[in-house]
C-alpha cells in the first residue's frame, strides 16, 4: 500500500470513531498544554530576566550589603554612608555609591501600598545605570539640590495601560515608622513628584519600577540615619581576576560581614534555581502526558479487538505485516499529532493569561514587589518549543501504540477472520 | 490473469499429500490427512464436503492463508511450504478470495471496498484504480450502488461486492467459501450466473467450497472431501449417505 493510501485509511477508520478520538485527543492536549505554558512562560522569564540584567547592570559592578544568615552573620552590623568613601579608595574601584532603602507606605487607587524609597546620589547612579536610570517625564535634577521624588514607572501607571496614577507635578505623601527609642513616630511627608522614570523591570536590585527615588542627603535628613542598605562599587574593569581581587578585598576589610556579589553570579544562581522549577514543573507536566499515553495504548487495544475481524479481510486481501503495523502507528501518530498541536495553542494561550494575572495580581496586592515575578513577562513560543512539543506528543503516542500495533501486525490471517 | 505463470502443464494449482494437523490442547486433530488435487487453469471446480470434512482447513490453504503440515501445495508456481510471512501475504494478493460471510468492511462504500483490494497491490494510481473499481461493479450489475455502505445493500448485492474485490486484484483464480449460503435462492442464482459467466467468458478459474449439493453441480468438475482426504467420486453414496442440497443448513462453527 502506498504512504498516501495508508493515511487515508487510517484517518478514515479514525473518523468512525469521533468521539472516542476526540477524548483519546484530549489527553494529549492536557499534557501538551502544560509542557507548552511552562516552557514558554520559562522562556519568557528567561528572555525578560537577560534584556533587565543586560540593561541595568554594568558588568563591572559590584554590590555590597550587609551580611545576612544565621550562622557568622553580625544581626548589629551595619553599612554607614562614610563606607561608602572607604570602598570607593580601593584598588581597582573606580567609584562608590550609597544606596539607602527604606520601606514606606503610600495611599494606592484601592489600599496602601506598601514599597521602597531609595536614597540615592542621582549622578552616581546614572554613572551605574546608564540606561535606566532615565526620565521618561518630568526632570531629575542633577547636581542641583531637590525635595522632589523622582517615581517608578509602575506607581505613574499602575495597571499597565494609560491609567494614570500619579504624574509629574502632583503631590505624593508617603508614611513612615520610626523608633525613638522604645517609642514609636508615625511620620509623613508630602512632596511633588520630579520625574517619573522609563521601565526596568523588576529583577534584582537594579531600578525598580515600584521604588521612589530621594538624594542620599534628603534621605538621611528625612530619616535621621547614617546608615546605608548597600553600596555599589564600580571596577576599572569586567575581568573576574579584578572582580574577584575586589571582592575579597572588601571581604576581607569588614570581617567578612558583608556580602560582595556581581550581577553576573546573581543572574546565573536565579538563572539555575528557574531551571530547576521549570524541570520539576515539566515532569509533573510530563506525567500527565504519559497518563495520555496509556489512554492511547487502552483505546488502541479496544481497537484491535475490535477490528480484528477486519484486519482478517485486510490479510486475506495481501496486505503485509508491516502495513498493519503502519495502520495503527499512522492512527496513534494522529491522535498525538492532533493532540500536539491544539496543545501548542492551548498552553501558549494559557501561557499569556497566566502573564496576565500576573500583571493583574500585582496591583491588588497590598505588596507589590511580591508579585512582581512574572511583571513584564509574555510568553514566548519559539520553534524549538514547538518542535519539543510536537516530537514529544507524537512520540509519546507512537511508544505506547506501539504494542497494540504489533499485536495487531502479528494476528494470524486465519484467527483473524474467525474472530466474532 | 496472470500469464507469466505456465509451466509445463497450466496449473495453477498442485497439492500432494497435503497434511494438516491441528493440536487441541494437547491432542492432534488431523484436519488433512493427504490432500492430492491439481488445478488447471480456467476450470471450474467445486470442492464438495460435509461439516468437519476439513473443508475450511483446505479453502484456508488454498487462500494462502495458512500452511500445510505436510506435503507440497503450489499455488501459481510456489510451494506454500517455502514464503515467509511477507511472501505468503503477496500469494495472497493472487488469490481472489469470497467468504460466505462476505467480508467487506463495513464503514466503507461498495467502491471504497473494491478500491481498497487494488491500493493493497499499490500498483495503480488513484483515479486508475477508481476507474477500474467503477468497471468491475459494473460488470457485476452494481453500477447503480458504487457509494452504498454494505448495509444499505442486500446479501446478494454484498456478495456481488465482494465477488467485484476479489476480481479487482486480477488473481489467479476466485476462491469461494460458501459463497451462496447467506442469500436467498433467487439471489443465489443471480450470482451462479454471475460466476459460470465469469469462467466461460472471461476464462476466470474458479474453485467453489461448499456443502451444497446444487452449487457443486453447477461446476466442471466436483471433488469430494470427506475426513481430510480428497476423493474423485463421492465415496460416501455407496454407503447410502448424501450430500444435503439445502442451503439452509447449519453453518461451519469456525466460519
Amino acid at each position: 500500500m502506498k504512504s498516501g493510501d495508508l493515511i487515508s485509511y487510517s484517518f478514515n477508520a479514525i473518523k468512525t470513531r469521533k468521539w472516542r478520538t476526540v477524548l483519546t485527543v484530549l489527553g494529549v492536549v492536557i499534557g501538551i498544554t502544560a509542557i507548552v505554558a511552562l516552557l514558554s512562560l520559562g522562556q519568557g522569564f528567561e528572555n525578560e530576566l537577560d534584556r533587565q540584567f543586560q540593561q541595568g547592570f554594568s558588568t563591572n559592578s559590584l554590590y555590597v550589603s550587609k551580611k545576612t544568615g544565621i550562622i557568622n552573620a553580625d544581626p548589629t552590623f551595619e553599612l554607614y554612608f562614610n563606607d561608602t568613601q572607604t570602598i570607593g579608595g580601593f584598588e581597582n574601584v573606580e567609584l562608590a555609591t550609597p544606596v539607602f532603602r527604606k520601606t514606606i507606605y503610600i495611599e494606592g487607587p484601592s489600599q496602601n501600598f506598601s514599597l521602597n524609597v531609595f536614597g540615592i546620589n542621582f549622578t552616581e547612579y546614572k554613572q551605574i545605570f546608564p540606561f535606566i536610570f532615565v526620565e521618561e517625564k518630568g526632570s531629575i535634577s542633577f547636581g542641583t539640590p531637590t525635595s522632589g521624588f523622582v517615581i517608578g514607572s509602575r506607581i505613574h501607571k499602575p495597571f499597565r495601560n494609560d491609567s494614570i496614577y500619579l504624574d509629574v507635578g502632583e503631590n505624593l505623601t508617603i508614611y513612615w515608622l520610626e523608633r525613638n527609642g522604645t517609642e514609636i513616630i508615625y511620620n509623613n511627608l508630602t512632596a511633588q513628584v520630579d520625574a517619573v522614570l522609563t521601565e526596568s523591570g523588576s529583577f534584582a536590585s537594579g531600578v525598580n519600577d515600584i521604588g521612589i527615588y530621594i538624594p542620599i542627603e534628603m534621605a538621611m535628613d528625612l530619616f535621621q540615619t547614617q546608615q546605608v542598605q548597600s553600596i555599589i562599587a564600580l571596577t576599572t574593569d569586567d575581568e573576574s581576576a579584578t572582580l574577584d581581587q575586589v571582592t575579597t578585598q572588601i571581604e576581607e576589610f569588614y570581617a567578612d560581614q558583608v556580602t560582595v556579589s556581581a550581577p553576573q553570579a546573581i543572574l546565573a544562581q536565579i538563572q539555575s534555581s528557574f531551571n530547576t522549577i521549570e524541570t520539576f514543573l515539566a515532569s509533573i507536566a510530563g506525567i500527565s502526558l504519559v497518563v495520555a499515553g496509556i489512554g492511547i495504548m487502552n483505546i488502541m487495544i479496544v481497537s484491535l479487538l475490535e477490528r480484528t475481524r477486519e484486519i482478517g479481510i485486510l490479510k486475506s486481501l495481501g496486505t503485509k505485516d508491516h502495513t498493519i503495523l503502519f495502520i495503527f502507528l499512522i492512527e496513534t501518530g494522529i491522535i498525538g499529532l492532533l493532540g500536539s498541536v491544539v496543545g501548542i495553542g492551548l498552553g501558549y494561550g494559557f501561557g499569556f493569561a497566566f502573564s496576565f494575572l500576573g500583571n493583574f495580581r500585582q496591583v491588588s496586592i497590598q505588596n507589590p514587589a511580591a508579585g512582581s515575578i512574572f511583571t513584564g513577562v509574555s510568553p514566548v513560543l519559539s520553534f524549538s518549543i514547538v518542535l519539543q512539543a510536537i516530537l514529544f506528543g507524537v512520540l509519546t503516542s507512537l511508544i505506547f501504540g506501539l504494542y497494540p500495533a504489533i499485536r495487531a501486525a502479528r494476528l494470524k490471517p486465519v484467527d483473524a477472520l474467525r474472530f466474532e | 490473469m496472470d500469464d507469466g505463470i505456465i509451466m509445463s502443464k497450466p496449473l495453477i494449482l498442485e497439492a500432494r499429500e497435503v497434511k494438516r494437523t491441528y493440536m487441541q490442547g494437547k491432542i492432534p486433530v488431523h484436519a488433512l490427512r493427504g490432500v492430492n488435487l491439481e488445478i488447471e487453469k480456467g476450470e471450474f471446480i467445486a470442492i464438495v464436503g460435509p461439516s468437519g470434512s476439513g473443508k475450511s482447513t483446505l479453502l484456508h490453504l488454498i487462500g494462502a492463508l495458512d500452511v500445510p503440515t505436510e506435503g507440497e501445495l503450489i499455488i501459481g508456481g510456489k510451494n506454500l511450504k517455502e514464503q515467509n510471512r511477507n511472501r505468503l501475504a503477496e500469494m495472497r494478493q493472487q488469490v481472489g478470495f469470497v467468504f460466505q460471510y462476505f467480508n467487506l468492511i463495513p464503514r466503507l462504500t461498495a467502491l471504497q471496498n473494491v478500491e481498497l483490494a487494488i491500493a493493497i497491490l499499490g500498483n495503480m494510481k488513484k483515479n486508475q484504480r477508481r476507474q477500474k473499481a467503477q468497471k468491475i461493479l459494473e460488470e457485476v450489475g452494481l453500477g447503480d450502488r458504487l457509494f452504498h455502505r454494505p448495509n444499505e445493500l442486500s446479501g446478494g448485492q454484498q456478495q456481488r461486492v465482494a465477488i467485484a474485490r476479489a476480481l479487482a486484484g486480477d488473481p489467479l483464480f476466485l476462491l469461494m467459501d460458501e459463497p451462496t449460503g447467506n442469500i436467498d435462492t433467487k439471489s443465489r442464482d443471480v450470482l451462479l450466473d454471475l460466476i459460470k459467466n465469469l469462467n466461460r467468458n472471461r476464462h476466470i478459474t474458479v474453485i467453489i467450497v461448499t456443502h451444497d449439493s446444487y452449487i457443486a453441480q453447477q461446476a466442471d468438475r466436483i471433488v469430494y472431501l470427506v475426513d481430510g482426504v480428497l476423493y474423485d467420486k463421492d465415496p460416501t453414496h455407496s454407503s447410502g449417505r448424501v450430500f444435503e442440497s439445502n442451503t439452509n443448513q447449519p453453518k461451519e462453527v469456525n466460519q
